[in-house]
């Protein structure tokens, strides 16, 4: 082209391309900040699993429309591995918000990795929602920023925990004397442990064992030894995956008898736990668990699509981790609905006004979203679920148990079972 | 109570029979070349990872992939002398060999990491029910593969001692580490003692692997922890002495799993380095080995 | 100090002074406070692990110690950190007696080891002590938004004008020592110790001092990355990866030497974050790098990279003198 019939070319795209913001600007994607484990920890394949999860609840809300008060806005996840590192969580938190301007973030799973990370964000006046941290302190800091809908402090898996040995103690006639407490060291079992103690002893169940140990600990087996020696009762572990898997093999592998062996959700309802011990090596063991399962939950053409298109995806049937996962992506879309612009303020303001009741995505998890001044939403319930032929199935609360199995309790002795 | 003492007893000298191989080809390379390689638990991570893979994908038996995992250390232990530590060690050949052990570190963070990058993460174990596979005797459990660990370590530990002693190149081997020049004088080429006795070590480092990993899961970062107690044991036992190696083995072993009967387990990792501590302090050449200049 | 000294000087602190006002994103900020701290660390390793010759694998020891006193002292007492800072410079410089003196008798990899194992048993320890020191999950430094006399600030310029003083003491220290005769009889135990001895040169008092210099330096360090992140845990500041990556900094630039470890942090601290970026932040890709190079400067310039560019720059004298243009 000669020179004056380029400039005008030129002029002519400057021309259109000013006057496209306008239309742009109405569909500027919402970015979220996603900060998840991926790797390099005991939680990396709980974190995977949630982050499956999370962008399949991503996917579904832009086909569906995207955020209509914002001009059919998109979402748009800036996902960060945390590798399991509070440090991290602490830096990509920052940079999330200082150079990606992510106007809200969600995450982080871990309680080590949340509770430092949410605190840039309260110092930065950016809303966070929290997925399932169970640290309690993570809203008792008085924060106005930090929302935590799909999960309640640690103590209320705990009292689950000792809710139900009470309630089996009671119903069978078989009744639990004496507990062992084995967990974690970082956040999350601390706290669950520190319950668990009281607990136990204001039901009269004397703690013969009370022993932590370092997450990704290659070699439990002495812990285990010295866990048969104490003979206790009932045997309580919390525990992210690798180590769940690693303890329930060498419990089942040296034959420590107990009436129930009982874990805390997390590693325990894992996807991986069950096919890596074996079905053998996890019969009977029960385990705390925030959501009930396919029967309960599963009623809904929205829950169905859920379910479908996560086991098409990942080969794998959700749990409470991905269903948690699932529904704060899609509490996120009611809020900024609300907020109606993807600015902080708005969206925070709009987050601490959620309501929801009856509705699909209350009913997927199983409980009511609302928050509290604490910005901390009380619904939720731990129910317990005992593993039978390589299935979970929920055994309390009564109302919510499977009606076609009957709970094994107390469980056999590995001797005896064939 | 004395039933789990006598567990912990005797687990803790299944696992550190496997704690000593592990240390014995350290023990080997240090004795032999004074060197110092600070990615000798890299290379069990390897090992590990290549036992793992062989179980996964070529189906094969945990104990039947030992040869295989011995062999493809035996080369890469060749291949590291030969080019990557030889040039560097040739360049400081009297003084310590300081540019060695700052290379082999760099080598350990380069080796965890890729194999982070190839294998992520997570912990795997090798399938199949073997490893969970257990032995009852009265009240006291023994999986299977911590049996065949302390066999097969022994067995191994064994045959080297006799191969040191008895072959030729065994004689070879320990003449150019008690004293190079005059081994040199007598004809011995050091670089080809050096290189096999760095792949003979490695070799015996992949045995100690494949054994590791039907008794733990593996992650990239597993040779840290074990490569660390390698080092504790080689100077427990005296550099150089394969025995030392294997009794110190057999030591940390039982300390490691009688300590955590009595103290929380967290504190099992500074048990084994206090008691470290202590014999660099009042006998650092070791419980068994010979004075070192 | 000549003329044309001063002037650099001068030209240095401009140079600084105008830094944040041109990079004043928070996060560009916190790179480059990040590689002066690095740099400042590997200064402070560099006066026992360089100079001295003595591989020190374990100074997170001190690191941890400076961090956990003050804050201990801060959450336990409202003890500003400032002070808090120099209790812990004190225990550190305890410590280093303490670990230096038996462990000063090992020689290269046996020293190395040792001071490995002590830190790592400090560790141990710290994540043992839930009451006291707040176990694995370490404490937090209790937000105090800006409060300068209690060493926090929420503007970034804050620590950046900090980690510049603190960089300007190591260097003047490292410098001072490199021009006396103290740092003369470190070189000489670093290259043969026996040697030293034998000409009289007190090996042990003077591995000593550098030792206690070197865990007071790095034991500030430690103070200062507490109240920079505001979050400290055992795994974080007793951690064997952070002694590592000291002494790995300090290596690859050119231990021993004045403007090595400064140019090895400014090499490796922005080149871990491009790494970090280029790979989608995908796991170990920064430290497969620091591996990757440790072994490359080992290879083939042991003495680090200064030497290279030394090599450079007296190649381009010697050309230029040839040519006759100076």
């Amino acid at each position: 082209m000669s020179n004056n019939r380029s400039w005008i070319f030129s002029a002519a795209l400057m021309a259109i391309a000013v006057s496209m913001p306008g239309a742009a600007l109405a569909a500027d994607p919402v970015k979220v900040g996603y900060l998840i484990p991926l790797s390099g920890s005991a939680a990396a394949s709980i974190g995977q699993e949630m982050s499956r999860a999370t962008h399949l609840a991503v996917k579904h809300i832009n086909e569906a429309g995207g955020i209509k008060s914002m001009g059919g806005a998109q979402l748009q996840l800036v996902e960060v591995d945390t590798r399991g590192d509070p440090k991290v969580g602490i830096t990509e938190a920052e940079r999330l918000i200082t150079v990606e301007k992510v106007p809200v973030l969600i995450g982080a799973f871990q309680s080590n990795v949340t509770f430092p990370a949410t605190a840039v964000a309260e110092k930065y006046q950016v809303p966070w929602v929290v997925d399932l941290a169970a640290k309690a302190d993570i809203t008792e800091r008085g924060f106005k920023y930090v929302f935590r809908p799909t999960q309640i402090p640690a103590s209320g898996n705990a009292d689950s925990v000792v809710d139900f040995v009470k309630w089996a103690s009671e119903k069978t006639g078989k009744k639990a004397k004496t507990a062992a407490i084995v967990f974690e060291n970082t956040d999350w079992g601390q706290d669950l442990a520190k319950t668990m103690r009281t607990r136990f002893k204001d039901a009269g169940i004397d703690i013969v064992f009370d022993e932590s140990y370092p997450p990704n600990a290659p070699n439990l087996r002495p812990l285990i030894v010295k866990l048969k020696g104490a003979k206790p009762d009932i045997i309580s572990v919390t525990s992210y995956t690798g180590d769940a898997i690693q303890l329930q093999k060498l419990i089942a592998q040296m034959h420590v008898d107990a009436m129930a062996v009982v874990g805390s959700a997390a590693g325990h309802v894992d996807r991986s736990f069950i096919p890596t011990v074996g079905v053998k090596g996890t019969d009977y063991t029960f385990t705390t668990a925030g959501w009930a399962g396919y029967q309960s939950a599963i009623t809904t053409p929205f829950a169905k699509r859920f379910w479908d298109d996560y086991v098409a995806d990942t080969k794998n049937e959700p749990t409470e981790l991905s269903t948690s996962a699932y529904a704060v992506a899609w509490i996120l879309k009611d809020a900024l609905e609300r907020a109606g612009k993807a600015e902080p303020a708005a969206i925070r303001d709009a987050l601490a006004k959620t309501q929801m009741k009856d509705n699909d995505v209350t009913k997927l998890v199983g409980y009511d979203i609302a928050f509290d001044e604490k910005n901390q939403n009380n619904a939720k319930r731990y129910v317990v679920q005992q593993m039978v032929d390589g299935k979970y199935f929920t055994v309390w609360p009564e109302n919510l148990a499977a009606k076609d199995q009957t709970m094994t309790w107390p469980v056999p002795a590995w001797g005896e079972r064939k | 109570m004395t039933s789990t003492i006598v567990q912990a007893l005797l687990n803790g000298i299944a696992s550190g029979a496997v704690y000593g191989l592990i240390a014995l080809g350290l023990s080997l390379q240090f004795g032999v070349m004074k060197i110092i390689n600070f990615a000798h638990g890299s290379f069990m991570m390897i090992a590990m990872y290549l036992a793992l893979w062989g179980c996964q994908h070529l189906g094969l038996h945990p104990l039947a992939v030992i040869p295989l995992v011995a062999a493809a250390l035996y080369v890469t232990g060749f291949a590291t002398q030969r080019w990557l530590i030889e040039p560097i060690y040739r360049k400081e050949a009297t003084r310590e060999p300081m540019g060695v052990l700052i290379f082999t570190t760099g080598l350990w963070i380069f080796l965890d990491n890729l194999f982070l990058a190839i294998a992520g993460p997570d912990y795997q174990t090798p399938p199949g029910e073997w490893t969970n596979e257990v032995w009852m005797a009265g009240d006291l459990f023994f999986a299977y593969p911590q049996i065949a660990g302390f066999v097969v370590a022994c067995l191994v530990t064994l045959l080297l001692v006799m191969f040191l002693r008895g072959t030729r190149i065994g004689r070879m081997i320990r003449a150019t580490g008690q004293d190079r020049e005059a081994a040199s004088v007598l004809g011995i080429d050091s670089s080809a003692v050096y290189q096999t006795s760095f792949a003979i070590g490695l070799a015996v480092l992949g045995v100690a692997g494949a054994l590791l990993l039907a008794l733990v899961p593996v992650d990239p970062f597993i040779g840290d922890l074990y490569g660390i107690r390698a080092f504790v044991i080689v100077v427990l036992g005296g550099i150089g002495s394969i025995g030392g190696a294997f009794w110190g083995g057999i030591l940390i072993g039982v300390v490691e799993s009688m300590g955590s009967q009595f103290l929380p387990i967290t504190y099992s990792e500074a048990l084994i380095f206090a008691i470290f501590l202590g014999v660099l302090y009042f006998r650092p050449a070791g419980l068994f080995g010979l004075e070192e200049a | 100090m000549q003329p044309r000294q001063i002037l650099t000087a001068l030209g240095a602190v401009a140079l600084l002074a105008v830094v944040p006002l041109v990079f004043d994103n928070p996060y560009t900020l916190s790179i480059i406070i990040l590689t002066i701290f690095y740099a400042y660390l590997a200064l402070s390793w560099n006066i026992i692990g360089g100079i001295a010759g003595q591989l020190s694998l374990g100074h997170a020891a001190y690191f941890g110690i400076g961090a956990y006193t003050s804050t201990t002292l801060f959450l336990s007492f409202g003890l500003s950190p400032w002070i808090g800072m120099l209790a812990g410079a004190a225990l550190s410089a305890l410590m280093a007696v303490v670990i230096g003196l038996p462990c000063f008798r090992l020689r290269g990899a046996y020293f190395a080891l040792a001071t490995l194992a002590a830190t790592v048993i400090l560790k141990v320890i710290v994540e043992n002590s839930h009451e006291l020191l707040g176990g694995p999950r370490g404490l937090e430094v209790r937000l105090m938004h800006d409060a300068p006399l209690y060493f926090q600030h929420t503007r970034k310029e804050f620590y950046y004008a900090i980690v510049v003083v603190m960089l300007a003491v190591a260097l003047y220290a490292n410098f001072a020592i490199l021009r006396s005769r103290f740092g003369y009889y470190l070189t000489a135990i670093r290259n043969d110790q026996d040697a030293a001895l034998a000409l009289g040169v007190d090996s042990r008092r003077c591995k000593l001092t550098a030792a206690v210099l070197s865990a007071v330096l790095t034991s500030i360090g430690g103070t200062f990355y507490a109240q920079y992140v505001l979050f400290i845990s055992p795994e974080k500041v007793f951690g064997a990866n952070l002694s590592v990556q000291i002494a790995v900094v300090c290596i690859i630039g050119g231990r021993g030497t004045l403007w090595g470890p400064v140019l090895g942090a400014a090499l490796l601290l922005p080149a871990e974050e491009v790494a970090r970026a280029v790979t989608g932040g995908a796991p170990g890709a920064a430290m497969m790098l620091y591996g990757l190079l440790l072994m490359v400067v080992m290879r083939f310039e042991p003495n680090g990279l200064i030497a290279i560019l030394k090599r450079v720059a007296n190649r381009r004298t010697a050309a230029r003198a040839r040519v006759g243009v100076a």
